[in-house]
């Protein structure tokens, strides 16, 4: 019997040999109640010891071992920043980064899933600026209640995430190519429904609901730590994220052993599609106004590097809710301290930048 | 069978969470609590003013954060000026905003993307006591919190300016509008929206026609690419108006193509309508390509900015600037009291 861990992961992966999933069981892939820790190894149906909690989460292997540096790193630059930038640390300040989290967050947390599968989502910031006219206007010239306003931009979220799905999963479609199509199609749809005016004069109820503050803390802050928390859940403890890990690791190999691959994609783009439509619906409540420039395509890429740094990888299989996280609090503290020590736009960008190819050159190196 | 970790990894993740939540517990309260308290302004201080910018990539904006600082660094009182940019993303100037008050600044000027979602950033900057400055584009009237002051320029009339110029030497040359073209900006983008206005407002004054609208994204290739075929749609169309002067290139090279790159007075001179003053639209209306041109009066704007932002932070009221540029024509482009409000040179 050998030991190996269920999956591939951001921290605790095996070192198979590349291209075959974590597990030789053939059949379907059945939830199973693993050991606690220790060194007891619990046998089941599988052909395999399945390691505890500890294990699974320790960087055995070297992609581990990097997603674990890149995380500190990425900590121990926040720590640094937050201590030697004044104004960093007041209250004030930490509360506006909680809210601003939420910006990137929920479409990060989409990318994550997409990610895993291997694919990619080009698309989610044009989704939510798209879902944001079409939930403002029933809210304003609709005369329609903030939860219809609401469910008409997750709604708008859920279809663009289904054609993605669609047209990637059973039409068998290359995401970048799909995803940069949606991208347009949702731009355009944003704009004629518009005609490019913004539209404000939202209900209060909705803006004071969602972007309001409980005992001092942004609700959005709150609303992105319990998606968070659910996202990781769903990655993390469920047979769909093990599907979803399986599937980006190896396709072929998942689809033998019974994995409905299909719909594992399909989903994970829907998913996406949902976290566009939630952060349209926090967006909009937070500017007090719905417009087709909400999010802009440069925020497309923080979203890609806040995920990558988080430990997904370009080529799927790895991933993590936490590290996506650590990964969007590490890039919104950069955005947030270029501004407190009023570091020139022009420099912003070029660190920015820079920043991102060390991104995408970590990723190369930690699938080496 | 025993699962062997390696040695380096024996600090599990959670001890390593536990580490990273017990020192950011500590540092937080501690460093909030030692932290300086805020800044109150005294009118003979240094002015801190914390400007969301929608971004660098254009010359406009690019220019006029040069002319601000440089004018900034002359003031008296002395001013500060912490610029942030936001890539003409709506949620990140909102951000930026929540930055700078972080930051504890004087007096926020913005330069807003988007004049109806920049009104909660507004409400951030008063709730935090300090004074807004809206910096080219104004709040919308209908945006429920207003800007303390608006200086910029009146985009709707910068179009409205040049067009009306144009209709007005036709008529004196008794040449009829057959029809006119219009190039505009980003169809997202406000001022690129005023100044279709502006142009629909004069051609209603003449009683002329808009053929049609040919969004080019302020993109000389993209203007190129929309003109071409709407040259061949309709042949007779004698008026071209174009959003800004940044797309003359391509609009330049499609004219050209098409056999209607004639200077005026040729019969077969197409009427040339753009807007903002930069060095080849003075050279186009110096070999009388080009009809009319109005300024985008930057320097102007700058300056009464910076005469405005230490009475604001003093708590001043002041009243709205409405910056309207000159309509430089064939006639008038060499005249030097207009030379001299370039600043595109």
């Amino acid at each position: 019997m050998s030991t190996i861990p269920r999956c591939r992961r951001s921290f605790g992966q095996s070192s198979l040999a590349p291209g075959w999933p974590d597990f030789e069981s053939p059949g379907p892939f059945e939830p199973k109640r693993w050991s606690a820790g220790g060194d007891e190894p619990v046998t089941g149906d599988y052909t395999l010891n399945s390691p505890g909690f500890l294990q699974r989460n320790l960087p055995h292997s070297r992609r581990g071992k990097a997603n674990a540096l890149t995380i500190l790193a990425a900590i121990a630059i926040t720590i640094i920043l937050s201590t030697t930038i004044p104004h960093f640390l007041r209250l004030g300040n930490i509360l506006n980064i909680l809210e601003q989290l939420s910006i990137l967050g929920f479409m990060s947390i989409g990318m994550t899933f997409v990610m895993v599968s291997g694919g990619i989502d080009l698309s989610t910031y044009t989704i939510v600026s798209a879902g944001s006219v079409v939930g403002a206007t029933a809210m304003v010239s609709g005369g329609y209640s903030p939860l219809v306003g609401c469910f008409l931009m997750v709604l708008v979220g859920l279809a663009f995430g289904s054609i993605n799905g669609v047209a990637i999963a059973f039409g068998r479609m290359i995401p970048f190519i799909v995803t940069l199509s949606t991208m347009v199609v949702a731009q355009g749809f944003a704009i004629w429904f518009t005609q490019a005016q913004s539209i404000s004069g939202l209900p209060d109820s909705y803006v004071d609901a969602i972007s309001g503050k409980v005992f001092d803390v942004p609700i959005p802050a709150i609303i992105i730590i319990a998606v968070a928390v659910i996202a990781g859940v769903i990655l993390d403890r469920t047979q769909y994220g093990r599907w979803l890990y399986l599937t980006g690791t190896n396709e072929a190999a998942a689809r033998i052993s019974g994995i409905p691959v299909r719909l594992t994609i399909f989903l994970a783009y829907v998913f996406s599609g949902l976290m566009a439509g939630i952060t349209a619906i926090v967006l909009t409540a937070m500017v007090g106004t719905a417009t087709t420039a909400m999010v802009r395509d440069e925020r497309l890429m923080d979203v890609i590097a806040t995920t990558v740094i988080g430990g997904a990888s370009l080529k799927g299989g790895s991933g993590s809710v936490l590290g996506t996280m650590f990964g969007l609090l590490f890039i919104t503290v950069l955005g947030n301290s270029f501004n407190l020590l009023g570091v020139s736009p022009f420099v912003a960008i070029v660190i920015k930048g820079a920043v991102l190819v060390m991104v995408i050159g970590l990723d190369v190196l930690r699938s080496r | 069978m025993t699962i062997k970790t390696p040695h380096w990894s024996r600090v599990s993740r959670r001890s390593l969470m536990k580490g990273i939540a017990g020192a950011a517990t500590l540092a937080v309260p501690t460093a909030t609590i030692l932290g300086p308290a805020r800044r109150a302004y005294a009118a003979d201080k240094k002015v801190t003013v914390g400007m969301a910018w929608p971004g660098m990539q254009d010359a406009v904006w690019s220019t006029s954060k040069t002319l601000l600082e440089s004018l900034a660094a002359q003031s008296n009182p002395p001013i500060e000026l912490v610029f942030t940019a936001a890539d003409m993303d709506v949620a990140k100037q909102a951000s930026d905003v929540k930055d700078l008050i972080s930051k504890g600044i004087d007096v926020i000027l913005v330069f807003p993307i988007d004049s109806k979602a920049i009104s909660s950033s507004v409400k951030d900057a008063h709730d935090a006591k300090i004074p807004v400055m809206s910096f080219l584009r104004q709040v919308h009237a209908d945006a429920k919190y207003q800007a303390d002051v608006f200086v910029g320029i009146d985009a709707k009339w910068q179009e409205y300016s040049s067009a009306k110029s144009v209709f007005t030497k036709m008529q004196k040359s008794n040449v009829p509008v057959k029809g006119v073209l219009w190039v505009s900006g980003d169809l997202r983008d406000e001022n690129s929206r005023l100044r279709g206005v502006g142009l629909q407002e004069a051609a209603k004054e003449f009683n002329a026609t808009i053929l049609q609208d040919l969004p080019a994204n302020w993109d000389p290739l993209q203007a190129a690419a929309v003109l071409a075929p709407a040259l061949k749609a309709y042949p007779d169309a004698n008026v071209l108006a174009i959003a800004s002067d940044v797309m003359m290139s391509g609009v330049q090279k499609v004219l050209q193509d098409a056999n209607k790159w004639h200077p005026f007075p040729d019969p077969n001179h197409m009427y040339f309508i753009s807007v903002d003053v930069f060095p080849i639209g003075l050279q186009l209306l110096r070999e009388k390509y080009l009809d009319a041109d109005t300024l985008f009066d930057v320097k102007g704007m700058c300056q009464k900015a910076i005469e405005y932002l230490p009475k604001l932070a003093a708590g001043e009221k002041l009243k709205d600037v409405l910056i309207q540029g000159p309509a430089y024509t064939q006639e008038n482009v060499d005249d030097p009291a207009l030379q001299a409000q370039l600043w595109a040179k």
